[in-house]
């Protein structure tokens, strides 16, 4: 593991913003963090940014100090320097000073190449943001932490940024918080689930996708989509089987396996004729609201 | 982009080197000249019988525009300094820095250097505009007496400079920085009514220049001189202990 913490706790007064976390990143992957406002992620992250001290508890590191850095929810920089000054700026007091056509290329990644000579002061928030993302990767560190870094983006900029994050995942670690699932399933490999303080998941993401998987099928069907759905409704290992439309049928499993070794002849058995089966699968949103659900 | 690149764009980008020069020369000139129209000017208030003034001596300029500058001056040099030291005014962008950075040592030395020396200098540009504008309107001021007390005010502004870093690492906002360092600048002319005090403590220096050029011993002035020199580097060595301490 790069970053692991034990017990790692943090008090404000009576509120315990962290409540005992035990958090293992493993190298060169994309770290999701993800939870509801107030699950404690800012200060997660802060803490291990150096940022905030933990009340009690202990983080290791595998990496030097100055091989990692973070990027703040709404960061902000000072406006009388240009864009590209701050990268330069950036790589330099990382230990790791850019050269010219390295902080072009970045600023053209991060949808910033016509601005590269103009003061930030004069940057929306999403350019900001974007500019953030770069100043963060442009000294190449080993860890990379990013709080939010979509919050305040339009479609065309998250998916700037989101393609920056999956790029310096191949050659760094990433821990990336976001409270928009969809961004954090299209660029993770790893989630935590942090709900009041409390990691209640970790692991990898396909692992949480399978094991929250449902037994549904969405069977689409050239006719008759109405009597498949009676016919199937009789069959025993079958919870519930819907019509939806005139060629689509949803059938629910009591269990997956039953399913699949008998959906097949159940289909034959309707007089169903069958144009695709899909399984449905379910996505980061909906596992997230069950396990968080769970907690609460 | 070094820190130090990063502060003399600070310094010049923000204007911060007008807002520090522009009051000393404002000052350095007008002291003598408020001196040698003084009495046309009270005339012109109160008519020509109701005073009669002796002819200024040529250190009254010079010594007028150290009366000046002590207090608004020192005030122009802690805000100004205060913006650039503040380095965790703003969390976001303490965040930038402080996630690069292993100590506050790497900002804090070129930022409190840059903006120590402008300041020390616009005093400097001050004093020179306050000697000519005395040579021309009051007659001639001793040019050593004005480079030793030129010395003395300069390294009174790099401790009120350091102050302001030490208070800047106690506080977050600027102007909170700008109010503990003001406090603590004029707390210690209140320490220095006891006699052994007043002679070595840094405050001693506010009032050097205008000592010296009036006539006053230089001599007197070096004790506090060396403290100053002693307490400079261990307030700067407390505000990066305290900065390093603190969470943003």
């Amino acid at each position: 593991m790069i970053i692991s913490t034990t017990g790692l706790t943090k008090r404000y007064g009576s509120h315990v913003a962290l409540d005992s976390v035990d958090l293992s990143v493993p190298e060169r992957c994309v770290y999701g963090l993800v939870g509801p406002n107030g699950a404690g992620k800012t200060t997660l992250l802060s803490i291990l940014g150096g940022l905030r001290q933990p009340s009690s508890g202990a983080i290791a590191f595998d990496v030097a100090r100055q091989r990692w850095a973070m990027c703040p929810d709404a960061p902000t920089f000072e406006p009388w320097l240009t864009a590209s000054e701050l990268l330069h700026l950036s790589g330099s007091l990382a230990g790791s000073p850019p050269t010219d056509p390295e902080v072009a290329a970045l600023l053209d990644e991060a949808g910033l190449a016509d601005a590269a000579d103009r003061r930030i002061g004069g940057f929306s928030r999403g350019m900001t943001q974007r500019l953030a993302v770069a100043a963060t990767i442009v000294a190449r560190p080993e860890v990379v932490i990013l709080d939010e870094p979509c919050s305040a983006l339009d479609p065309a900029g998250r998916v700037e940024v989101l393609d920056l994050v999956r790029r310096a995942g191949e050659s760094s670690t990433v821990i990336f918080s976001s409270h928009v699932l969809a961004d954090v399933q299209r660029v993770c490999d790893t989630v935590g689930v942090l709900a009041e303080g409390r990691l209640i998941h970790q692991g990898q993401l396909q692992d949480l996708l399978e094991r929250f998987a449902l037994p549904v099928w969405t069977i689409e069907l050239r006719r008759n989509a109405r009597s498949v759905a009676r016919a199937l409704a009789e069959v025993e290992w079958v919870r519930e089987s819907t019509a939806v439309g005139r060629t689509t049928v949803r059938v629910e499993a009591r269990s997956a396996d039953a399913a699949e070794a008998g959906l097949a002849g159940a289909l034959h058995a309707a007089g169903a004729r069958v144009v695709s089966i899909s399984p449905e699968s379910p996505d980061l949103e909906s596992v997230f609201l069950a396990m968080t659900a769970g907690a609460a | 982009m070094t820190t130090w690149r990063l502060e003399w764009l600070r310094l010049l980008r923000t204007r911060r080197w007008l807002v520090l020069a522009g009051p000393f020369v404002f000052f350095g000139m007008a002291g003598p000249i408020s001196i040698h129209y003084l009495p046309q000017l009270l005339a012109s208030e109160f008519g020509e019988t109701a005073f009669k003034l002796p002819k200024p001596i040529p250190a009254q300029g010079m010594a007028e525009y150290a009366e000046q500058i002590s207090g608004i001056g020192l005030i122009i040099v802690v805000a100004a300094a205060a913006g650039a030291l503040c380095i965790d005014a703003t969390p976001t962008l303490a965040t930038f820095y402080r996630t690069r950075i292993a100590s506050v040592r790497t900002l804090l030395v070129p930022r409190y250097a840059v903006i120590a020396l402008a300041a020390v200098i616009s005093f400097a540009v001050g004093t020179l505009a306050a000697w000519y504008e005395t040579t021309v309107l009051l007659g001639r001021v001793s040019a050593s007496d004005v480079a030793v007390a030129t010395a003395f005010g300069g390294l009174y502004l790099l401790f009120a400079v350091a102050v302001v870093a030490f208070a800047s690492s106690l506080v977050r906002s600027t102007l909170a920085t700008v109010g503990v360092a003001l406090s603590l600048l004029f707390l210690l002319p209140i320490l220095g009514i006891y006699p052994p005090a007043g002679r070595v403590l840094p405050s001693a220096l506010a009032g050097a220049f205008g000592a010296i050029v009036l006539g006053g011993e230089a001599g007197a002035f070096l004790r506090p001189a060396l403290l100053t020199m002693v307490l400079i580097p261990l307030l700067l060595a407390l505000a990066v202990r305290g900065y390093d301490r603190r969470e943003v």
